[in-house]
């Protein structure tokens, strides 16, 4: 540390420089510890932190003073030393995350300086070590090796080291390949008609409709080529890896609300119409829908893509309860009746690439404290031109963050748009 | 509604745009929000950071920061109120960014010129570019960043070309934001240009403590421009543009339609004024350094209401003001009414057009242009310049360097006015090339009580073979006082070209003053094409030119002999009742006393003084030295100038007494001025007498030269003769000269001791004859208590010359009683003989009785001649003296300390009652008089803080055994000085630091001296032969 004052001693050793502490009892006398001068000008001295240093006076003084000569003195704001405390580490979300994925850290003591931060998987200062990717003076947000092996993390914020954070974090079991599902009836109905409905398909995917109820002949013998609906399904849902739901049609309509988002699951649109004809999206028109079209209550690894989602009286798309690192791109949602896509209570490192427009509130927002290192992606989907917050006619605000939402970050990213199904994130 | 909230306190931290280092600047891609309701961007919150985003077509504002939550934002890289893609403008509706309600810890712009995103441009926007506002918003730094300038895809940034500014200000900074940086640290700027409605930043509503710095407003492409550079108005304070010496911290004001930067902040009229005199701050304080401001119409333009600003500083701080159509800086209509209000306007370097366009046919007439500093509208009460070397304002390649015009009570010092085609010299951090002015370095027109000087150097202003210009130019007004300035010469006193044709005009200007009572007033006016003074106009009437050296140099060296071609003064054109030379107020610790104040007119080509024209009438020409013109006369009356009048004729006689008579007509009273020279000039005025029935008589003391002449002037008409037809002083001088030698007259302590107290200090200038001088009466004044506690008083020849009485001093006769004789002292009988072509000093002291009391005052008067009684030793015959009576002592008061004094009342006795109300003269560390000595060590020293050199310096010498002994006399020991010895070595490089483990002090010796002064020795024992030391006293006040 640097002292700045005057009439120090050039000789360092002439110096004498002591770190007070005062005591909670005024009377009692302050304690005082002095530091070593590792040198010295007549207006300056540098001096090592003596260990024993508490946050008080700093008190300069020089061997040897004649009357002849002015005592050392220090200038503001050099006179006084506040030790800065150590960083403690009180909590992380989500609580039990998976290698790979990124956490935020809280607690207190920390910094916003990222060159000052290195957090440490492992219990004490030796472990793996990880720059964080953005900070606070009270939160670290860092994604956890994929070689992670062990159940601590702790800080280490300008030398000063935290306490060591104990946490559970599952590691993933993985089977080979995904269960595939082609929807390719345009019907909102789960009954055995010879198509695999959207609604089916989810209703697999979340384990309440077996794959044996759907190998059953259909009651009026079957559309065109089909023979089953459960032919529509590779492997078994459940038991695979994740689930793939890929719309084979242009556009269907909503009888009711549709089952919620699984783990794992990636629903895709962008079928064909009815003249065999490629389409960008499907359209879902969820007029007699009171409630959201998509809701990823809790759900993890999941992915949306490719729809357009219209006449919502909830949101088209709605994450919520943790939903943790879903993959949402090319969502269009048109004339929702309030918001168009809502994050909310603890949705987490998330991407949502996404168009509103003409909706009765705010096109999207984020809400919540732990709604936290969600990636919005505005998208434009009107020849190629710059995505745009605005020409969207919303009733209210394009974006809203609020609540507490925080680091989240809502741009751009042509990456974003594209299929990625619901394999972590390249980023 | 708008595009995008980010709202409440924590909610933090997100991104709206690309995350750090996604690097795809350019892209047409890029995130637009635009055509929304209410505001593009609001954000509410900390931590949010902007980044790659195009903000246009909203209806409000483009992005609005606002309330204390949102601190800590980052709004590094978008582009606000145009077409990303095209270029096109694509305004929002309000400003392009607004950060109100106390948002604090905002960065915006580029904070690495290595970014790989696109530094930000905010162009094109229906009100400001960027606004700060509100007295809680703080904190704010804007770096790199380009404000009215947008780039269309695949420009480079510093390759823009689409030019739209916004529809009011570049910048603005209002409702008392604070602590507010633009300034990129890097090679990278801020730029901000086309704001052809208003100012590129403006300052205002109070704002204080922002800094400008490595900001460029405007460029040189002259459709690319603000109306205003930089404003600070309403009350702004404290505010810095540019910061000196740094390499990347200049800001550069180019191209201003109006004026490049403008101050019009300072005087609150909220406050109001004290009566009881106290000093008001000025809210100014805005200090304008190190920036370029150039191709403007004005540079840097004060307005009304300017107060306390500083416009540079030492010549390290200056700015370079340069190529500004009418004036690199203009005082329009600033009125100080204040000391504390003064704008100091100091080390600028101010340059012209640079191919210097022809001066208009009339110069004089209609609104000028190319000046240098313009003092206008009535502007009053300015000062322009400073009192030390490096704060010297430097003018070159204009048409007039300052310009008064129609403007009161300012004063221009401390300028160096002109300079020397194609010659380089250093200055700051750069080579100047100075170039001459081409009308004049100084011209007052219109003006009224404006002071130019002192300190001003005006050299090679005007043109050669014109009849008006020069070095200063008094066109119409009155009452202007051009004093101490060095006009046709510098301060290094190089050969330096004289202005053309003349170095002071005086044009239709009545009651000016070139010069002024003391010889430190005085103007060295040298080597012009034409005169030195010139006067004419029927107008021109009452102005007086006094104490100044016309033709020779006041320094001796190098070279003294610098001739005004044509002559010392002319004065014609039925210019009428001017005075040359003659007597003037001089105001002295309160007191005022008339002084005679001649000129030294001397070696000038052609005439001292001619008075041309049959209009040209009733000139005095007094108390002169005027001399050695060879090709022309010391006096001319020319085509019936002052009437034709006759000068006297001369007869003189034995023992030194001069007849004389004068032409018929002269009427009683008028007066015979005899002058001793080696011609038939003036070059020492030896005598004065008034004619009685057309005669004169009067004794001679001395005439140092070998002839002697006289001029009459005339009592009722005023005019003054040529001098009179030389003759040969065949006899010598017999009389002698008394005069006071102490001068100038002040008030000054003295203490109750029982030594004798300096009272007078009296020189005698004997002629051939051995004198005695055998009576002296003193006329004491003060109360009857005062004159009661005069206790005794006597005489000393001060044998020693120090004009204090110590030891070595002769008593003159013994002490004798003051007796109360309505305070008349008479020394009698003193008999004390001084020889013959001797200089001798005498001092007559005083010693109080013990009963005196604190601040009595006394003073003393030698009325006339008649108080003092000077005989031939031998015969008894009275010697005839020559003294300037009265002589009159200080003001002398009776102290409360030893040697008592203080600091009040040693400024009290210096100081005017205006400078002893301006701390820039009262400070303690103030140097006035820029010697390198502050006030506290002038006033230890009892030394003059208006005259350099005066304060002590010490004298050393060292033993043979290693010891140095310094020696410091004169101090006095006032009691609110404290004095301590340290002893500091210094290094190769001149570094102070303390040394106490090498050097040592052996010994600190104060002596008492008899005068009261003290004498401090310190004896110093090297450690080593060749350490350079050095020693130094540190006073302060107590």
């Amino acid at each position: 540390m640097t002292l700045v004052g005057r009439n120090f001693s050039p000789e360092p050793n002439q110096n004498i420089i002591t770190f007070g502490y005062l005591g909670t009892n005024p009377n009692d006398p302050p304690e005082s510890v002095r530091a070593k001068v590792i040198s010295a000008t007549t207006t300056e001295v540098v001096v090592e932190i003596p260990e024993a240093a508490r946050s008080g006076f700093i008190q300069a003084a020089k061997v040897g003073g004649e009357s002849a000569f002015s005592t050392a003195e220090l200038t503001e704001p050099f006179k006084r030393f506040e030790l800065e405390p150590d960083p403690v580490i009180t909590s992380i979300f989500p609580p039990n995350p998976r290698p790979g994925t990124k956490i935020l850290i809280r607690g207190t003591g920390f910094s916003k300086d990222l060159s000052e931060i290195v957090v440490n998987f492992a219990e004490g200062q030796f472990g793996n070590v990880i720059v964080a990717a953005a900070a606070t003076e009270d939160g670290v947000v860092v994604t956890i090796p994929v070689s992670f092996n062990s159940n601590a993390v702790t800080l280490t914020i300008g030398g000063r080291v935290s306490n060591t954070f104990a946490f559970e974090a599952p590691s993933l079991s993985i089977n080979d390949q995904p269960a595939w599902m082609w929807v390719n009836g345009r019907a909102d109905v789960n009954s055995r008609d010879g198509e695999l409905s959207l609604r089916e398909a989810l209703m697999l995917a979340n384990g309440t409709l077996s794959l044996a109820e759907l190998t059953v002949r259909p009651e009026n013998g079957g559309p065109r080529d089909a023979t089953y609906e459960s032919d529509q399904v590779a492997l078994v849902p459940g038991t695979a890896q994740g689930n793939i739901i890929r719309m084979e049609i242009a556009d269907m309509t909503l009888q009711s609300a549709l089952p919620p988002m699984f783990n794992r699951t990636s629903v895709s649109g962008g079928g064909t119409d009815n003249n065999g004809q490629l389409q960008l999206t499907t359209v879902i028109d969820g007029m007699a829908v009171d409630d959201a079209g998509f809701v990823f209550d809790g759900v993890t690894d999941s992915g949306l893509s490719n729809f357009t989602l219209e006449n919502f009286g909830g949101p088209g798309v709605l994450l919520k309860g943790g939903a943790t690192q879903n993959n949402i791109s090319t969502i269009q949602v048109v004339n929702p009746k309030s918001t168009g896509v809502l994050l909310e209570t603890s949705a987490f490192a998330n991407s949502v690439g996404v168009a509103v427009s003409e909706g009765g509130g705010n096109g999207v927002v984020l809400s919540g404290a732990n709604v936290l290192e969600n990636t919005l992606s505005v998208t434009n989907f009107n020849g190629g031109g710059a995505p745009e917050v605005g020409h969207t006619r919303n009733a209210g605000w394009g974006i809203v963050v609020e609540n507490g939402a925080s680091y989240n970050t809502i741009g751009f990213s042509p990456s974003d748009a594209q299929w990625h199904g619901w394999h972590p994130r390249d980023r | 509604m708008g595009g995008i909230l980010v709202t409440g306190e924590t909610t933090k931290g997100n991104t709206l745009g690309l995350e750090r280092l996604q690097c795809r600047p350019f892209s047409p891609s890029q995130m637009r929000v635009s055509d929304n309701e209410g505001p593009g961007i609001k954000i509410e919150a900390p931590g949010t950071v902007v980044r790659e985003i195009e903000v246009s077509a909203n209806a409000e504002q483009g992005i609005l920061v606002q309330s204390t939550a949102a601190k800590g934002s980052i709004l590094e890289s978008m582009f606000v109120g145009y077409d990303r893609s095209t270029g096109e403008a694509r305004p929002n509706g309000s400003d392009g960014i607004r950060i109100r309600d106390g948002a604090h810890d905002i960065e915006i712009g580029q904070q690495s010129h290595l970014s790989p995103h696109a530094p930000p441009a905010i162009a094109g926007n229906t009100a400001s570019g960027i606004v700060i506002e509100g007295a809680n918003t703080r904190n704010i730094h804007i770096h790199q960043a380009f404000i009215g300038t947008a780039a269309a895809v695949g420009e480079r940034w510093d390759d823009r070309s689409a030019v739209i500014g916004n529809g009011a200000h570049g910048i603005l900074l209002t409702g008392g934001c604070h602590d507010v940086v633009i300034n990129d640290s890097s090679i990278s700027w801020v730029q901000i240009e086309g704001h052809s409605e208003g100012a590129g930043i403006r300052i205002d509503g109070r704002s204080h403590d922002n800094l400008i710095a490595n900001v460029q407003v405007g460029i040189w492409d002259s459709s690319r421009q603000n109306k205003i550079g930089i404003e600070i108005a309403e009350l702004a304070y404290a505010n810095d543009i540019g910061i000196p010496g740094g390499t990347f911290s200049r800001v550069n004001v180019f191209n201003s339609r109006e004026a490049g930067i403008v101050l019009a902040s300072g005087i609150d009229p909220s406050i109001s004024v004290p009566t009881d005199g106290s000093p008001i701050l000025p809210k100014g304080q805005n200090r304008i350094r190190g920036t370029h401001v150039s191709n403007c119409d004005v540079g840097i333009l004060l307005k009304s209401g300017a107060a306390g600003n500083q416009v540079g500083g030492d010549v390290s701080e200056g700015n370079r003001i340069f190529q500004n159509r009418t004036a690199a800086i203009q005082l329009d209509g600033v009125i100080v009414s204040r000391p504390e209000y003064t704008n100091t306007i100091t080390g600028n370097t101010i340059e012209g057009i640079q191919d210097n366009p022809a001066l208009p046919a009339n110069p004089l007439l209609g609104p000028p242009s190319n000046v240098g500093i313009l003092i206008s509208n009535g502007a009053t009460g300015n000062i322009v310049g400073g009192t030390r070397a490096d704060e010297v304002n430097t003018f070159q390649n204009l048409h007039h360097g300052i310009y008064i015009d129609g403007a009161e009570k300012n004063l221009v010092r401390g300028s160096r006015l002109g300079g020397i085609d194609g010659e380089e010299f250093f200055q700051g951090e750069r080579f100047v090339i100075p170039r001459k002015l081409t009308f004049a370095g100084v011209v007052v027109r219109n003006g009224v009580g404006n002071v130019v000087g002192p300190g001003n150097e005006i050299f090679n202003c005007g043109s050669i073979g014109t009849t008006v210009g020069g070095g200063v130019v008094i066109s119409g007004g009155s009452d202007n006082v051009v004093v101490g300035n060095l006009i046709g010469l510098d301060e290094a006193r190089m050969l330096r070209p004289g202005n053309h044709p003349d170095g002071i005009q005086i044009l239709s200007s009545a009651r000016n003053i070139i010069g002024g009572p003391r010889s430190s007033d005085g103007n060295v006016i040298i080597q012009h094409e034409r005169y030195g003074v010139s006067v004419s106009g029927a107008t021109s009437s009452a102005n007086q030119i006094s104490s100044n050296y016309i033709g020779l140099d006041s320094m001796p060296e190098p070279n003294p002999l610098r001739p005004n071609l044509q002559g010392g003064v002319w004065i014609g054109n039925s210019a009428s009742g001017n005075i040359v030379g003659g007597e003037l107020p001089l105001t002295v610790a309160n007191r005022t006393v008339t002084v005679p104040s001649g000129n030294v007119i001397q070696y000038n080509g052609g005439d001292g003084v001619c008075i041309d024209g049959g209009g040209a009438v009733s000139k005095q020409i007094l108390d002169n030295e005027i001399s050695d013109h060879v090709t022309g006369l010391g006096i001319r009356l020319s085509n019936g100038g002052n009437r034709n009048v006759l000068p006297p004729e001369l007869v003189l006689q034995d023992g030194g007494q001069l007849k004389g008579t004068t032409s018929a007509g002269t009427s009683n009273g008028s007066v015979v001025q005899i002058f001793s020279d080696p011609g038939d000039e003036g070059r020492a005025l030896i005598a004065e007498t008034q004619v009685v029935d057309g005669k004169f008589d009067v004794p001679l003391a001395w005439f140092p030269y070998a002839e002697i002449t006289g001029t009459v002037t005339h009592a009722l008409t005023g005019d003054t003769s040529p001098f009179a037809n030389a003759m040969v002083a065949t006899s010598s001088p017999v009389g002698i000269e008394v005069q006071r030698l102490d001068l100038p007259v002040k008030t000054r302590q003295i203490a109750n001791s029982s030594d004798p107290q300096q009272v007078l200090r009296l020189q005698f200038r004997t002629g051939s004859l051995t004198s005695s001088v055998r009576q002296l009466t003193l006329r004491a004044t003060g109360s009857a208590n005062e004159m009661a506690s005069i206790e005794a008083m006597q005489l000393f020849r001060d044998e020693d010359a120090n004009g204090v009485v110590t030891t070595v001093d002769t008593p003159i006769g013994s002490a004798q009683a003051f007796e109360q004789n309505n305070g008349i002292m008479t020394f009698s009988d003193l008999g004390a003989n001084l020889q013959p072509n001797t200089t001798e000093s005498w001092i007559v002291g005083m010693t109080l009785s013990s009963q005196a009391r604190e601040m009595e005052t006394f003073e003393f008067h030698l009325d006339d001649g008649a108080s003092i009684v000077i005989v031939d030793p031998l015969s008894g015959v009275e010697i005839v003296e020559r003294g300037t009576y009265p002589i009159v002592s200080d003001l002398l008061e009776l102290g409360n300390e030893a040697v008592g004094n203080s600091y009040s009342t040693w400024l009290a006795t210096w100081l005017s009652p205006d400078q002893n109300a301006d701390e820039r003269f009262t400070s303690a560390t103030a140097d006035i008089d820029g010697d390198g000595a502050a006030n506290l060590i002038e006033y230890l020293f009892s030394s003059n803080p208006l005259v350099s050199g005066t304060a002590h310096r010490a004298s050393f010498s060292e033993a043979d055994d290693s010891t140095i002994t310094i020696t410091y006399e004169g101090i006095s020991s006032p009691a609110d000085l404290g004095v301590n010895v340290e002893v500091e070595a210094a290094d190769a490089n001149g570094i102070w630091s303390s040394a106490s483990t090498y050097e040592q002090v052996k010994a600190v010796d104060w002596t008492s001296n008899a005068d009261g002064s003290l004498t401090l020795r310190v004896q110093v024992q090297r450690h080593l032969a060749n350490r350079a030391i050095a020693l130094r006293l540190r006073v302060s006040q107590q």
